[in-house]
């Protein structure tokens, strides 16, 4: 944890016991936790389980967080990318079909048009046909939104490698969502 | 920076800057500001995917998956017991602990009074599941990565 760590404070209060503190740490940290699980696992109830174990870890592990070894963000980001890559493995000689992602539907807003839903699962399917190392790259450098030194530690890469898995990644993407010129996002 | 180099972050960051590493932002957007046509076409196209890839959303948590992660805080175990010892819990299980301890410390007959007590004094906390509920059917390896 850094001078600078955003979560510091509150993961302090976690350490001591502020059941106020636990709540907003749930908060802050689980849509993240899900929205990194579910992009890395294409399944729904596994992200939660996966969000579920890593927080499970975060409490065990938030009263003796030692600081200045790293982001406690980027240090959530491990334990569960961990968790995702158990799973991934332990899907080895299941059917293709089976990587088939779930979709669950975000709650729509009222006006929010079928189209849309239509899209958000062609991106998720997208997505998961993805080798999980592209997928990877993508998910915490565009939508977890890390930087690119804190996701080519991650992946214990150097950034150079990840910039090149990210431009191999946009490019799958593109031509699988992008193919047809009439389609537009 | 040349235009390669410009391509090369394009391709791999997309189309919004504020995702591109920060040593090389500034000299990207002048860069841009030069206004090559070949730069704005790649950009444009770079733009479509990004819009595609915000189309995926993640449905939020629900109220009862927060509140099982909430209560597993209270289940972390021995962590918590060398740190804060037996309160660490009895916070979190029953917000007013001292409270509770005149409670305790009463006699029988108040006991019911108590407990009642308790429960209209911590409302912000009451709702919250017993930790006893939480991960009991999980059977996940907790070991240190």
């Amino acid at each position: 944890m850094t001078e600078d760590d955003p979560d510091a404070d509150l993961l302090a209060r976690v350490g001591r016991g502020e059941p106020q503190a636990v709540r907003e740490m749930v908060a802050r940290k689980l849509p993240r936790l899900l929205s990194l699980g579910q992009r890395m696992l294409g399944r729904r109830g596994e992200a939660e389980e996966v969000a579920q174990e890593a927080f499970m870890r975060l409490w065990k592990h938030a009263p003796q967080w030692q600081p200045g070894r790293a982001r406690f963000d980027t240090w959530l980001h491990r334990v569960a990318l961990n968790l995702c890559y158990d799973r991934l493995r332990g899907r080895r000689g299941e059917e293709p079909g089976d990587e088939l992602p779930d979709v669950v539907d975000p709650a729509p807003a009222p006006d929010e048009t079928l189209q849309a839903l239509q899209r958000s699962r062609r991106v998720a399917a997208a997505l998961a046909a993805l080798p999980h190392r592209q997928r990877e790259a993508i998910v915490l450098q565009y939508y977890q939104e890390l930087s690119n030194s804190e996701a080519a530690a991650l992946m214990g890469i150097s950034i150079e490698a990840l910039e090149s898995l990210l431009a191999r990644a946009r490019r799958t993407l593109r031509a699988q969502l992008m193919g047809d010129e009439k389609d537009k996002p | 920076m040349n235009p390669e180099r410009f391509l090369a972050l394009l391709d791999a960051y997309g189309a919004d800057m504020r995702r591109w590493p920060d040593a090389e932002r500034a000299a990207a957007r002048a860069l841009a500001a030069q206004g090559s046509p070949e730069l704005r076409q790649r950009m444009s196209e770079a733009a479509l995917l990004d819009g595609w890839l915000d189309k995926h959303t993640v449905a939020a948590p629900d109220d009862a998956l927060m509140r099982r992660v909430a209560a597993g805080a209270a289940a972390a175990g021995p962590a918590s017991a060398t740190s804060g010892g037996a309160g660490w819990r009895l916070r979190w299980l029953w917000p007013g602990a001292g409270l509770a301890g005149i409670g305790l410390a009463g006699t029988l007959a108040g006991a019911f009074v108590v407990s009642v007590a308790l429960r209209g004094a911590n409302p912000p906390d009451a709702d919250w599941p017993d930790r006893s509920t939480a991960f009991s059917g999980l059977s996940a390896d907790w070991s240190e990565e």
